[in-house]
């Protein structure tokens, strides 16, 4: 790109930060309203019953106490098909599954009011394997509607799969899985539900997009949306979790039962419950020739999406996605997305993809191992290229730079050096054998739509109103750099309100990757859009027409005569009403699909005689587009290998009880998430080719960051040991059994 | 959490006194009592706690008579900082170092450490949500059952499979520490037990008016070393998944006599004394310390989720003589 850029691409603070160093960063839990009640929840211990009868006179007859609500409170319409559930359900379908829920003065009373409440279950079979779920005599989850939802497997389906295996030089098999792993936000989720007089509800909560969020409270509670307010507040990061229905549905219409304002602050134990990562299994079949193209894939997975339909099927289909990010002619994949009465599986950085390339990046080690072919060239030799169609339709036209993401990696984890062959340590020290392996990815940079609204004072500064909702990733900070570059101005003379249905316009939520490339997109357009318009304003004042304008620092001057000029501040003011508003939409065409690509490479040390796997490096070279910002882009790839990434191949495991379904770690203790004291050296790459429909060559690069983390770590694992494991994570009594030592 | 009330003992005598009217618990650092208490976890829930961090002048490190003298208040990041612990008895120091994280080290003191509660997560359910037979008679070992990843390799102790978390203790048990109470002192190795329901819930043989006050720990024979090692899936929290100390007395390049002591793998902790055998009259060296490492598990019966705990048992042992060459 040509254009002498001033703001995008620096390395600038983000726009909470002084806030959030100095504590005065407001979350919804920082909020209290006058006369407001606290509520607490009454969940199952059980993961599968019908709740026969109820009786909360008990817990309404104690002091404090204000109300009770049960499934008999709520609106009998279910807002979710094809499972049919409501705000609370006379069935529970999971250990945590909420029962009822009361509000009183205080937390205390409304938690000791929980254990008052009677409740008569008949207890339901506990089904926690997707595979029983999905036998013919299994007792249906959701009565009315089979375990495998919509009674039928998703295909995805290309050329002849049989004739392409029976016709490819090797057929190479393996059968892969991905754990239950849990989101790990920092704040404990909630909100403040203030139901008025008038019949209009407004909500604080931390979400991924308040106006999705509306939409979705709107069915559940049956009121239009011109009487819901949702209001974002600061969020200590939230990783998918962050789309919750249930309980702002159940504080609002306790707030409505009350005429007060309910507050909600959830445990940690609780969020355990509610959200996680789809645990997935992978039979895959793939016909390679001895050139090393790939001429058929074939795989059966299947998904377990415990409770409720929520995002299993857009999980599935993600997961379904990674197979084009190798060009195979024939491809089938029958995907089985199934409800069991596991801990409620959703969304989760990745959404599917962390779990597809885990399986299949191993697979494809193992099919360039049997042709003999080196992993980089065979993964450079087979992977989408621009032009490529991907996602059963779209066009691959965008930016895509996979090559130099493996070069750069491997350059920065000494691959030429530490790279000894399939199953080949570089090292071999007593019991302790070193080895580095990689791993690519693939995973969207845009998705859905935004629009946004740029106002300019008059003293020449710009509002931007975003639907775009910051849950801790950064998109305040981008989106303002992206108004600023656009407007010619300081990012400092830009202040951002964000995720309010109120005051911003309709976003979709911030999700897959989609922020900094389609609402960057439509504020470059609501910001060019005002600049527009001041320059309309401008035209007569300096006595030229607005073509004949250029702008810089705030001032708005005659190209070839920059002395001629007037300031933002001025154009405005000269206006009756002094008032400048740009308006902008973009979305991600339909038949165009723009990805961010990565290649991790892990140096590892695996202990035969323990079992321990360390990570003592990983390089990670990223294709990001443009970096708005390198720090949050850098903060996003470090973060999302740290934790979630090494955790999903190593030490993250959610444990659960196979007799009751009962949750066993349910806790950062017990939960090996990764703390700042677990982190290996991480190198973070920025490859930044051009997108060339993305603000200012921008695309989205938050997600892909852990996708390809765990094979990355599990094939440098076979590297040094000689043996596979397919089963993540790779933990201590896994490897040792390997070995044949446990 | 429940109500309850707060007593600031300033004395011994003081929080005895307090103890003895029942349903009363010390609290010190409060790193596993609060936990206890927060989530449910305790069969009888405490009415009282007696903080003993005010008693004045119980938190010291010294050499005194021949012996090191620990106070029970002394806190682990003390015991892990000070250098002529470091020096001459090293598998304390290591282990208390190693224990809980940067932060809890800081609250945690010696005499909670080994007198902390277990950490199975059938046990820690809150509610007594699993029907564990620590807390009820008619209760089950859930973790026989199922989940026993982190479970003992040396069988049950009344039926219950759970094991002691400490790190500490292998490390005051193969320096042969003694523990001194309010009432008596008690050799280390005899200080831990578990009694289940429907007896009191014990993970020591502490009376329930009696407290640590002290820790005493024999000066080292001339040619002793020791070690502690811990495996953990983080070493930046985690309780151990098995730990093991190791205190050797060699001479002319012989051992002359050792003690080792394993933890995380019993519901006490279990000196391997096969293992000290086993080392005893030999020169360390790969050879011999991977064949106590193996008579140190010999007796092992793993769960169907712990067989790996036997050989990181194995190795830990192994490798903590070699440690002491």
């Amino acid at each position: 790109m040509t254009e002498e850029l001033s703001v995008v691409g620096k390395r600038l603070p983000r726009k909470e930060a002084y806030r959030k160093v100095t504590g005065q960063l407001k979350y919804y839990s920082d909020r209290t309203l006058g006369n407001m009640l606290h509520m607490k929840i009454l969940r199952s211990p059980y993961a599968h019953a019908n709740i026969k009868s109820i009786d909360t006179s008990k817990a309404e007859a104690l002091k404090g106490v204000a109300a009770v609500l049960t499934y008999k409170d709520v609106p009998q319409t279910p807002f979710s098909a094809p499972d049919n559930v409501h705000i609370l359900d006379s069935k529970v379908f999971y250990v945590g599954c909420e029962v009822a829920a009361v509000a009183a003065e205080t937390v205390e009373i409304a938690e000791e009011a929980t254990k008052l409440i009677d409740v008569e279950y008949e207890v339901l079979p506990v089904i926690l394997d997707p595979e029983e779920a999905m036998k013919p005599n299994a007792p249906e989850i959701h009565p009315g509607t089979p375990n495998l939802i919509f009674g039928q497997p998703m295909i995805a389906e290309a050329g002849d799969v049989d004739a392409g295996l029976a016709t490819a030089d090797h057929v190479v098999e393996g059968d892969y899985s991905t754990q239950l792993q849990y989101n790990c936000p920092l704040e404990n989720h909630g909100c403040i539900a203030n139901w008025d007089a008038e019949g209009c509800v407004t909500i604080w909560t931390g979400t991924q997009g308040a106006h999705s969020l509306r939409q979705e409270l709107s069915s559940a509670l049956g009121l239009p949306e011109h009487r819901m307010r949702i209001i974002q507040c600061h969020m200590g990061g939230s990783f998918g979790e962050g789309f919750p229905t249930r309980y702002n549905c159940q504080a609002a219409l306790l707030s409505k039962k009350t005429n007060r304002p309910v507050k909600y602050v959830g445990t940690k134990e609780e969020e355990f419950q509610w959200r996680t990562r789809h645990p997935f299994t992978f039979q895959i079949k793939t016909g390679v020739n001895q050139d090393g193209t790939i001429n058929a894939l074939h795989v059966k997975s299947i998904s377990d999406g415990g409770a409720y339909f929520a995002s299993t099927l857009g999980v599935t289909s993600f997961a379904m996605g990674v197979a084009d990010t190798y060009r195979s002619p024939n491809l089938y994949w029958e995907a089985y997305p199934v409800y069991t009465t596991s801990p409620n599986s959703g969304a989760f950085r990745g959404y599917g993809t962390p779990q597809g390339h885990s399986a299949l990046e191993q697979h494809y080690e193992i099919v360039a191992e049997k042709i003999g072919m080196d992993p980089l060239e065979f993964r450079k030799k087979n992977h989408v290229r621009a032009g490529d169609i991907v996602g059963g339709g779209t066009m691959l036209e965008g930016s895509e730079a996979l090559d130099e993401c493996i070069d750069k990696g491997a350059q920065a984890i000494g691959w030429q050096d530490k790279w000894k062959g399939f199953g080949q340590p570089y090292s071999v020290s007593g019991s302790k054998r070193r080895a580095v392996g990689m791993a690519a990815a693939r995973h969207i940079g845009a998705f859905m739509s935004g629009a946004d609204i740029v106002k300019i004072t008059q003293n020449g500064h710009a509002q931007l109103l975003t639907g775009a909702a910051d849950f801790g990733q950064g998109a305040d900070t981008v989106l303002s750099h992206i108004c600023a570059e656009t407007l010619k101005i300081e990012d400092e003379d830009v202040t951002v309100v964000s995720s309010d249905t109120t005051a911003t316009p309709w976003t979709a939520l911030s999700v897959a990757s989609s922020r900094t490339c389609t609402s960057g997109n439509s504020v470059k357009l609501a910001a060019e859009n005002a600049l527009m318009k001041l320059f309309e304003a401008a035209a007569p004042m300096l006595g030229v027409n607005p073509e004949d304008l250029d702008a810089e620092d705030g001032v708005v001057f005659v190209k070839g005569d920059p002395e001629t000029k007037v300031t933002y501040g001025e154009v405005v003011n000269s206006l009756a009403p002094p008032v400048i508003i740009g308006t902008g939409s973009w979305s991600v065409p339909q038949d165009y699909s723009i990805d961010g690509f990565a290649a991790q490479f892990a140096d590892v040390e695996v202990d035969t005689d323990t079992g321990e796997v360390k990570v003592l490096k990983m390089a990670l070279a990223h294709d990001v587009g443009k970096a708005v910002n390198p720090n949050t882009v850098e903060n996003q790839i470090e973060g999302g290998v740290a934790s979630e990434g090494i955790g999903l191949g190593i030490t993250e495991d959610y444990f659960v009880d196979k007799a009751t379904g009962k949750p066993l770690n349910p806790n950062y203790l017990d939960y090996a998430i990764r703390t700042t004291l677990d982190l290996p050296e991480l190198d973070v790459i920025l490859v930044e080719p051009i997108e060339p429909r993305g603000p200012f060559g921008a695309k989205g690069c938050s997600e892909i960051a852990l996708v390809p983390t765990a094979p990355a770590i599990a094939n440098a694992v076979y590297n040094a040991i000689g043996v596979r494991i397919t089963e993540y994570p790779i933990s201590p009594d896994k490897v040792l059994k390997a070995l044949g030592k446990a | 959490m429940r109500r309850f009330e707060h007593i600031n003992a300033t004395t011994v005598d003081e929080t005895v006194s307090a103890l003895s009217k029942g349903k009363a618990r010390v609290i010190a650092g409060g790193t596993d009592i609060l936990g206890l208490m927060k989530f449910e976890i305790l069969p009888e829930y405490p009415e009282t706690l007696v903080n003993i961090k005010t008693i004045p002048g119980m938190d010291y490190i010294k050499e005194e008579g021949g012996m090191l003298k620990v106070g029970a208040l002394a806190s682990l990041r003390d015991i892990a900082e000070n250098a002529m612990v470091n020096s001459k008895y090293s598998a304390l120091a290591q282990a208390a170092g190693r224990a809980a994280s940067p932060n809890l080290r800081v609250m945690g003191t010696i005499g909670g450490n080994i007198c902390q509660d277990c950490r199975c997560w059938y046990y820690r359910k809150p509610d007594n949500s699993f029907d564990c037979l620590r807390k009820n008679p008619s209760g089950l070992c859930y973790a026989q059952l199922d989940e026993n990843r982190y479970h003992s390799i040396f069988g049950g102790v009344n039926g219950c499979f759970a094991v002691n978390p400490s790190d500490t203790a292998p490390a005051l048990v193969a320096l042969g520490a003694t523990v001194v109470t309010n009432k008596r002192s008690i050799p280390i190795e005899e200080f831990f037990t578990v009694t289940v329901a429907p007896k009191t819930l014990r993970m020591t043989v502490l009376d329930d008016d009696e407290i640590v006050t002290e820790i005493q720990v024999p000066e080292p024979a001339s040619g002793t070393k020791s070690a502690f090692l811990k495996f953990a899936l983080r070493k930046s929290i985690d309780f151990p998944i098995v730990n093991c100390a190791a205190a050797i007395v060699s001479s002319g390049g012989i051992v002359s006599s050792a003690r080792i002591c394993l933890n995380a793998v019993s519901g006490v902790p279990k000196r391997a004394t096969a293992a000290e055998e086993s080392i005893t009259g030999k020169a360390i060296d790969e050879d011999t310390a991977d064949a106590a490492g193996a008579a140190a598990v010999k007796s092992a019966m793993a769960l169907p989720y712990n067989k790996y705990k036997v050989q990181i048992a194995r190795t830990l042992v192994k490798r903590a003589i070699l440690a002491c060459k």
